[in-house]
């Protein structure tokens, strides 16, 4: 066991969803892979199974310092993982899923990470599900990858390893971690892709996933991503300047609306045609009121950035020679 | 001992100018004879220009060189160096050698007579008249007047900043043109002295014509922060004003239509402008109360710097 103080080369946090074989599983590939290598630390993050607390005896990390965050109900894969950072001691970071283990081989690769790279990705290939639910993920990652410019396969194995800094500098609330890459990628890490089998192996108890066919999500599933990957495309390219954008959209709904007003009063004097029977009137002062109030809202987003400037580091150093 | 001047130049693609620019400025200041350090700072080049401003580290210990993660623009890279920097005053120059490292004494001179913004102003423009100097003279026109600060060259990159304000500015976005007008938020005591322009020594200008429909919502913006940021209510109660009138006049020709025979629903057209324009001068009204939660709740500290005297560098 290691000294609580000394620095850890690698932590590595499980996240466990739903009590599974599969853990079992997970611990064997981390023993295989790093118990000759430098020293590690497993953090189980039991997001509200309960299972955490039968383990802690057993000694599950076969020799390497062991610790479970047990939540008391399920937060979800981003807080777990941000609890576990705040926890962790390495100055490498290895996330790995319980359902659907990892092998050996693929620990191994994680544990490369190093050089150039800051943050390592596996992406999920073979039929890791059934046809539909490839196709959904696969029209995701898509309209993904447009609206980001970025060419990320899949977001969403769970298997990961990234540098401590990478966590530190990027906020991970809501659904962000499945979005780490591509924030990373917004302030300068480098970031790779690497394939992990889909499959899950035997005995892990998730076989059925991989032959489940047809699955439609709850639509809220649907709004919801669609909604992150909106959220995405503003946060990268106007989160500093909210009136580029606001400005853009609001004026393109005041002009028409402005240039139709205009048009019904120079009518009415001209011609004398009556402005009350004209319903398009109506349209015109809609068309008004909301790119005003579009614009006013990009104002608002200036002055929340402006007024705490102080806490925006709006660079990322690499390196610094004194 | 403290450093009097710090010097902050970013640079990107500038694997041509790196070493004649460190030269340069190397003479400059040590003709100043004053403490001094040089920050480069990379900004994302993909050239060979880090491992150039490294080389120069070595040779001399007060090159300090900060390399970022990618290029985050001119901005983002002064901010880098605004961060970093130790001396009395800060001053930015460009990586293209299109400033002329002779002008730093003029600057230098202003700020020890008490000046805490000094401007540069390219009298003599060297760049293609209709793609970079027109636009540019529109836009400091209007920086100019919108901000009620005046200079003449708010695009010229060599500027110096006493330390004081430095540290009170956060540059973000695209905001370095607007810098001295932010500055005059604290009361800073800004002039501005010509200086020379070059055409470029080496390499391609990195700037087009496509930045002009940003800088226009950044100057609406900065109008806002500039006058406003202190009590939005105002502002935004200016602007809802003339909606409510509007509202009140649909308001009044809908009552007037719906009691005035025929009543065959023109008054409807009325009523529901009038509904739409109350609704904007109240939602207006609303979010000018919401402004003052923010401009309340934020950290930017608006604080009058000591003035003249009070703390100049001895």
């Amino acid at each position: 066991m290691t000294d609580k103080s000394s620095p850890l080369k690698l932590s590595v946090l499980i996240y466990l969803p739903r009590s599974t074989p599969g853990l079992a599983m997970v611990f064997d590939s981390v023993a295989e892979a790093l118990s000759d290598k430098e020293p590690y630390e497993i953090i189980l993050l039991d997001d509200g199974t309960g299972t955490g607390r039968e383990l802690a005896g057993d000694d599950p990390g076969k020799g390497a310092p062991f610790r479970v965050v047990r939540f008391g109900r399920r937060f979800g894969e981003s807080v777990a993982v941000d609890a576990g950072i705040r926890l962790a001691r390495g100055d490498t970071i290895l996330t790995l899923p319980a359902v659907r283990p990892p092998t050996a081989d693929e620990v191994r690769r994680l544990c490369s990470l190093g050089g150039d790279t800051d943050l390592l990705i596996g992406y999920r290939t073979g039929h890791w599900s059934g046809r539909f639910d490839r196709l959904q993920m696969k029209v995701f990652y898509g309209l993904t990858r447009r609206a980001t410019g970025t060419r990320f396969k899949d977001l969403s194995s769970g298997v990961r390893a990234f540098r401590r800094e990478v966590a530190e500098e990027i906020a991970l609330y809501g659904e962000m971690i499945r979005f780490l890459p591509i924030l990373a990628v917004g302030r300068g890490y480098a970031v790779e892709e690497f394939p992990v089998s889909g499959a899950a192996p035997p005995g892990s108890g998730d076989e059925e996933t991989a032959r489940r066919e047809s699955v439609l999500l709850a639509p809220g599933t649907y709004l919801n991503r669609l909604l992150d990957v909106l959220t995405l495309f503003f946060l990268l390219r106007f989160t500093r300047k909210p009136l580029r954008f606001f400005g853009a959209v609001g004026s393109t709904l005041l002009v028409p609306g402005l240039l139709l007003d205009v048009w019904l009063f120079l009518e009415r004097i001209i011609t004398g045609e009556p402005l009350a029977g004209r319903p398009i009137l109506l349209l015109g002062i809609l068309l008004t009121v909301l790119g005003v109030q579009t614009i006013s809202i990009g104002l608002i987003g200036e002055m929340i950035i402006f007024t705490h400037s102080r806490e925006i580091r709006d660079y990322s150093v690499r390196e610094v020679l004194e | 001992m403290d450093i009097e001047l710090s010097l902050v130049i970013p640079l990107w693609n500038e694997e041509g100018n790196a070493r004649l620019l460190y030269e340069r400025c190397r003479a400059a200041l040590e003709r100043l004879g004053r403490t001094w350090e040089l920050l480069l700072v990379d900004d994302g080049s993909t050239d060979r220009t880090w491992p150039i401003l490294a080389s120069l580290h070595r040779l001399d210990g007060r090159v300090r060189a900060i390399r970022l993660r990618r290029n985050f623009g001119q901005t983002a890279a002064l901010a880098a160096g605004f961060d970093h920097a130790r001396g009395l005053y800060v001053i930015t120059m460009d990586g293209d050698l299109q400033n002329d490292p002779d002008d730093i004494p003029a600057i230098v001179e202003q700020m020890d007579a008490g000046f805490q913004v000094v401007s540069g102003w390219r009298k003599d423009r060297k760049e293609n008249y209709l793609k970079r100097r027109l636009p540019s003279m529109v836009a400091n026109r209007l920086i100019s007047s919108l901000s009620g600060v005046a200079l003449h060259d708010y695009g010229c990159t060599l500027k110096g900043y006493r330390k004081d304000i430095a540290a009170r500015l956060h540059p973000y976005s695209d905001m370095h043109r607007f810098l001295p007008a932010l500055a005059s938020l604290s009361g800073a005591r800004y002039t501005e002295i010509p200086v020379k322009d070059h055409p470029r020594h080496s390499g391609a200008s990195k700037y087009g014509l496509s930045r002009v429909g940003k800088v226009f919502f950044d100057m609406i913006a900065l109008k806002l922060l500039l006058h406003f940021s202190t009590k939005p209510r105002y502002w935004f109660g200016y602007l809802a004003v003339p909606f409510g009138l509007l509202g009140a006049l649909f308001g009044i020709f809908a009552a007037v239509e719906a009691f005035a025979p025929p009543v065959d629903g023109p008054q409807v057209v009325f009523a529901g402008g009038s509904f739409l324009f109350f609704y904007l001068g109240f939602y207006l009204f609303t979010l000018g109360w919401m402004a003052e939660l923010i401009s309340a709740s934020g950290n930017f500290r608006y604080g009058r710097l000591a003035s003249g005297g009070g703390d100049e560098p001895s």
